[in-house]
């Protein structure tokens, strides 16, 4: 008989503590090594923060509403092009000739980042609450269809609105379909698939009991 | 006037391929809830099954290409074989798995699919010169059309024709109708689950390898992803149409055919490069006045 048997409340949560840090001490070297190392380690791991932001924003709706959602990377989209607009090329000759469509304002503008950031954010976050007023009426696979009916039209907009995205010029790599229906991949695939962050410490502690 | 009939045949030819895509998505998805995102790679896989494996931008076919019969008897082997082993190796061992990791799963078949095509044959696109005298116009009334639309719209006759009559009048038609209305109900009634299950399968490969041939003839290019667009209007004709219904992902597909069709050619120039987001605008509004599809399935729907 172990004393954390008589208290599993103070071993889980010394157990929990530990993951935290852990977790934390992990997080913090990763984003040392995103912010210093240099070359392609660098970008690996900056790519790879990314991504898990993006699974992140994914989580939040997929798991907590138990619709797949294909078209959240449509917002990714949207706040992408939102920061671009306004940070993008800060020559001055730079920008009108790639994005002649922009109002004038935006194309004598070269925000700092944080602006973009901040841009980007509310850009796709406005847009997402608009659509999602409408389209969160529906419930199951016709949910999932709306949405990807959704990142069909917003994929197709900015893919062929030239004069404002240069949909064409830029790198077709980064603006397929197929691969930004990859998105929802990372999140396993739903809510069923992830497994709820409540649920971990529930989990943790009927298997310590059940170890002992 | 010309312009409009045109148009509707145009329509109608893009509408039959859809719908056979949407009738092979459908048969799948009613019965096992398998959103099947691999479909369009089985339809890749039965244009390259036509080829023998090289890395040149050139393709050289197995077989010669005038002897017609046995190049499709030959592509629907392949695309049936595939079906089945990627249903046995990847769906088999999920049948009791929920629909999203059916769906998962599908992608990664659909990937290990497309990839081991780019190590056979690499990722460049193959010029392919399969029947290419079918693109030859002929003129029908008013109308000069390329023959192929002839031939892709009596094929789709044909094939929906002969589904619909072993869905009505054979044992294993019926027995399959009844898995995909109610699968549990069906196996209570003494319906095999593995049989019917593969026969499904055969079917919708069958399918996908007609569609492969009817548009490798059309665009007489080979590329890696070049059933994922077929997949993806396919799959949404099923759940516009009604999901589990299957002439409601028929109706579905002609109706993204048509619609893609008409706007295509009665868009206004500069705004025609945005087709396919008004094609898909439409979808989304039709889904929100008819969220269950235009056909309803009473065992299909959500009870809340």
């Amino acid at each position: 008989m172990t004393v954390a048997m008589l208290q599993p409340g103070i071993e889980a949560r010394r157990h929990h503590a530990r993951q935290y840090v852990a977790g934390l001490a992990t997080l913090c070297g990763l984003v040392a090594l995103g912010a210093f190392a240099s070359g392609p380690m660098g970008g690996t791991v900056t790519e790879m923060m990314i991504r898990m932001v993006v699974v992140v924003g994914l989580y939040i709706f997929v798991g907590n509403s138990g619709i797949i959602s294909f078209g959240h990377i449509s917002f990714m989209s949207i706040g992408a092009y939102a920061a671009a607009w306004l940070t993008c090329c800060t020559l001055p000759m730079v920008k009108p000739l790639y994005l002649p469509g922009l109002p004038e304002w935006l194309q004598n503008t070269a925000a700092p980042f944080w602006v973009g950031l901040l841009a980007a954010a509310i850009l796709s976050g406005l847009s997402a609450f608009v659509l999602g007023l409408a389209l969160m009426r529906l419930s199951g696979i016709a949910a999932s269809i709306a949405t990807f009916g959704l990142l069909a039209v917003q994929f197709n907009v900015y893919t062929n609105w030239e004069s404002v995205t240069a949909g064409h010029q830029f790198d077709q790599q980064h603006t397929d379909l197929r691969r930004s229906l990859d998105g929802f991949l990372l999140c396993g695939g739903g809510d069923r698939g992830c497994s709820r962050p409540s649920e971990f410490p529930v989990r943790h502690h009927v298997a310590g009991r059940a170890g002992r | 006037m010309n312009l409009f009939l045109q148009t509707m045949v145009d329509g109608l030819c893009l509408g039959s391929l859809y719908a056979l895509v949407a009738l092979g998505i459908g048969l799948i998805f009613g019965m096992l809830r398998l959103v099947n995102f691999a479909y369009g790679d089985f339809i890749t896989v039965g244009a390259y099954a036509l080829v023998i494996p090289s890395t040149s931008a050139a393709a050289v076919m197995y077989l010669d290409p005038s002897d017609a019969i046995l190049v499709v008897v030959a592509v629907c082997a392949v695309v049936a074989a595939v079906a089945l082993l990627s249903d046995r190796l990847a769906f088999q061992p999920l049948r009791q798995a929920k629909p999203a990791t059916l769906m998962v799963t599908s992608f990664a078949v659909g990937y290990v699919i497309q990839n081991a095509i780019v190590m056979l044959y690499g990722s460049r696109p193959k010029a392919i010169g399969l029947w290419s005298n079918l693109l030859a116009p002929i003129d029908v009334g008013p109308l000069r059309l390329p023959a192929l639309q002839i031939v892709t719209i009596v094929a789709a006759a044909v094939l929906l024709a002969a589904i619909t009559l072993v869905m009505r009048k054979t044992r294993y038609g019926i027995q399959m109708r009844a898995a995909a209305e109610d699968f549990a109900m069906a196996r209570f009634l003494g319906v095999r689950a593995g049989p019917i299950i593969g026969v499904a399968f055969v079917v919708s490969a069958l399918l996908a390898a007609a569609v492969s041939l009817l548009v490798t003839t059309q665009t007489g290019v080979l590329v890696s992803n070049m059933g994922v667009n077929l997949m993806l209007f396919g799959f949404v004709a099923v759940v516009i149409g009604g999901i589990g219904s299957l002439s409601g992902a028929v109706l579905g597909g002609f109706l993204i055919g048509f619609a893609s069709a008409l706007l295509q050619a009665y868009l206004p120039d500069g705004v025609r490069v945005f087709r396919d987001a008004f094609v898909f605008g439409l979808i989304v509004v039709v889904l929100l006045v008819r969220p269950s599809g235009l056909i309803k399935v009473k065992a299909i729907q959500e009870r809340v």
